[in-house]
């Protein structure tokens, strides 16, 4: 049991942390713009595709693709942006919801279309490469590096968003637009440069799961409600909430399933979120 | 506007002749797409009661299985007619909308959040249905047909179906029409257009917007237990959250909170997924690629749905027209009654 314990862990950070960073970013849009960009799991899904379509056309590293990825995502974050959010803020919340709901079905079934169903993976060369610790402790390279980097990308991003002065303006602009823009703070600049982060943070996601997880088109509509459930449960708007529910999600469904069983453990992110909302209905971080 | 208040009953009245000479003039899978698409109607105007008080719920899904399993079910393990089966399902769907809406609304959480909530509880809801065997797990449970048969919903024809989807649509709209007119709509309007001021007003918002939410969700068990007849089986993909999102996707698009928005939007787009999907059967996921192209043209460029967007050019265009002639004052102008926005 103890033996397995420290893979169990990492495996959890490792998948918490995508989901942390996935749903953060989307959390500090939400915070800007008051709008929840739904298309956000769908654009992982196809920055994996991006991963997998270098390396068959380049044989590009997972790792080395990100150099690609990030910049093409920012692109695609502040394309969405322009497309769909500007000069729509001001619309029904169902209205736009159902805007992202074309734009998801669009990405979807142009991913469909061009790859098909059959499901792919991008290699890299640490694969399958472990790190062996004392007699019988073994972690997944690939789990070992996405755990430490969602770490430091999620403390990175609380620094980020505290003690910068672009911090200060997205936190303004979270409170109250209105009274940022009269303090001379550029709303919109805030709000498509916050765009263009939570992007970012997405390909970061990408490429961190991109060694060890197949991809095909349903994927993004499989991590959408996980995101859902994190931002929730972390409080909307919450950066440091969602960080911290991804983080507890992605262990607490690792160490069930390891526990307790696959089918438990797919149940597991439902179930604690029906506890924590009867709980606390506004969110684990207040 | 005294003129035209007679053509609206005029043309349901054509309307509604022409949708009962329907069917006889279609073949098996034209048939089959008027059913889907009447179905679709029928899910939009009751989900549209939800959206008279600006709630925002995904959850329906679990209604639609709760009417198709249980009805199902309960005639394949008990022997017990599918009316009474439907009747149980409305029952399970009041009781879960009830539970799900005192939760939500208790907590006062902002609309997203209440989105958001209530897809998750939806996602439950299918979770459960896949996981056990007692559901058909990932499988359908078909629902032992036993020829037509009215005591057990069953018929062979589906003409049949396609009367009784029909009834329950001119039901729905007149339900629909019935709760617009009367005290009860105009608290959900209320609540809609302001929720503090509707409160502030002497409304009970939480108590108006869980009575409209359990009936919707009532609503839509009858649709699921019909689905399950019609198809003669229960799937999961009824609590599925991709049915509930396009019914809603629908009702936006045809207009939130109006009578006939809709209806419309079902009669519009239902027509067009399924024609664009038999046109490109050949390549998957062109079909909802233009579809989703669509949904993203239209909405970009009204900005809200088609029906509220029309009575919004309307009392426009009137009211130019008023100031333009000086016949009138502005206080001719009347406000738009429906789907306001936030």
């Amino acid at each position: 049991m103890f033996s397995i314990l420290p893979q169990i862990l990492v495996t959890g950070i490792a998948v918490g942390g995508i989901y942390a960073l996935v749903a953060s970013g989307l959390t500090v849009a939400y915070a800007v713009t008051r709008h929840i960009n739904l298309m956000q799991a769908h654009f992982l899904m196809l920055s994996l595709y991006l991963v997998v379509l270098f390396q068959s056309i380049w044989g590009l590293d997972p790792y080395v693709s990100a150099l690609l990825v990030v910049p093409i995502l920012f692109g695609f974050g502040l394309l969405v942006f322009l497309t769909f959010m500007r000069g729509m803020l001001e619309t029904n919340v169902m209205t736009m919801f159902q805007l992202f709901i074309g734009g998801l079905m669009v990405i979807e079934n142009a991913v469909l279309m061009v790859f098909s169903t059959t499901p792919r993976q991008a290699e890299s060369v640490i694969t399958m490469q472990r790190i062996v610790l004392g007699n019988n402790i073994m972690l997944p390279l690939d789990q070992v590096i996405a755990c430490l980097a969602s770490v430091g990308i999620g403390v990175g991003g609380y620094f980020l968003l505290k003690s910068t002065e672009f911090g200060r303006c997205v936190r303004a602009v979270s409170n109250d637009a209105e009274a940022a823009s009269l303090m001379g703070i550029k709303v919109a600049r805030v709000q498509w440069m916050v765009f263009g982060f939570s992007f970012v943070l997405i390909a970061i996601a990408a490429v961190l799961i991109a060694p060890s997880q197949w991809v095909n088109p349903n994927l993004g509509g499989q991590y959408m409600i996980f995101t859902f459930i994190v931002i929730t449960l972390g409080g909307f708007g919450n950066f440091v909430g969602a960080l911290l529910a991804g983080f507890l999600l992605g262990i607490l469904q690792t160490v069930c399933t390891a526990i307790i069983g696959t089918t438990i453990g797919l149940a597991i992110p439902y179930l604690f979120f029906v506890a924590v909302f009867l709980w606390r209905p506004r969110g684990l971080v207040e | 506007m005294e003129k035209k208040k007679q053509s609206p009953y005029i043309a349901i009245g054509i309307g509604l002749i022409a949708m009962v000479a329907l069917p006889h003039f279609l073949d098996l899978t034209a048939l089959a797409v008027a059913i889907v698409t009447l179905w679709t109607m029928y899910l939009c105007s009751t989900w549209n009661v939800c959206g008279m008080a600006g709630i925002f719920c995904m959850a329906h899904g679990s209604a639609l299985v709760a009417g198709a399993y249980l009805s199902t079910l309960l005639w394949r393990y008990f022997g017990i007619s599918p009316w009474i089966g439907m009747l149980a399902g409305i029952a399970a769907a009041g009781l879960f909308g009830w539970l799900i809406a005192a939760l939500g609304f208790r907590a006062r959480l902002s609309s997203m959040a209440f989105a958001l909530f209530t897809a998750i509880w939806g996602s439950i809801g299918y979770f459960i249905v896949q996981s056990y065997n007692f559901f058909g797990a990932s499988n359908c449970i078909s629902n032992a047909y036993a020829g037509t048969h009215v005591g057990l919903f069953q018929f062979e024809n589906p003409i049949v179906f396609y009367y009784i989807i029909l009834a329950m649509n001119v039901g729905a709209v007149l339900l629909s029409n019935h709760i617009l007119k009367s005290r009860f709509g105009l608290y959900l309007k209320a609540v809609n257009s302001n929720e503090r001021f509707a409160a502030a007003a002497g409304v009970d918002v939480v108590r108006y917007k869980t009575i409209a939410m359990t009936l919707s969700m009532m609503l839509f068990a009858i649709a699921g237990t019909f689905w399950a007849q019609y198809s003669r089986l229960a799937s999961a993909d009824l609590a599925g959250i991709q049915a509930i999102m396009f019914a809603i996707l629908v009702v936006v698009l045809g207009g939130v909170g109006t009578l006939w928005g809709p209806v419309l939007g079902a009669a519009i787009l239902m027509p067009i997924r399924e024609i664009l999907r038999i046109k490109f059967v050949s390549l998957p996921g062109l079909s909802l690629f233009l579809f989703g192209l669509i949904i993203i043209l239209v909405l970009r460029t009204l900005k809200t749905g088609i029906l509220t967007w029309y009575s919004q050019y309307r009392q426009k265009k009137r009211f130019i027209d008023i100031a333009s002639m000086g016949k009138g004052t502005p206080h001719d102008f009347e406000m738009p009654s429906v789907g306001v926005e936030k």
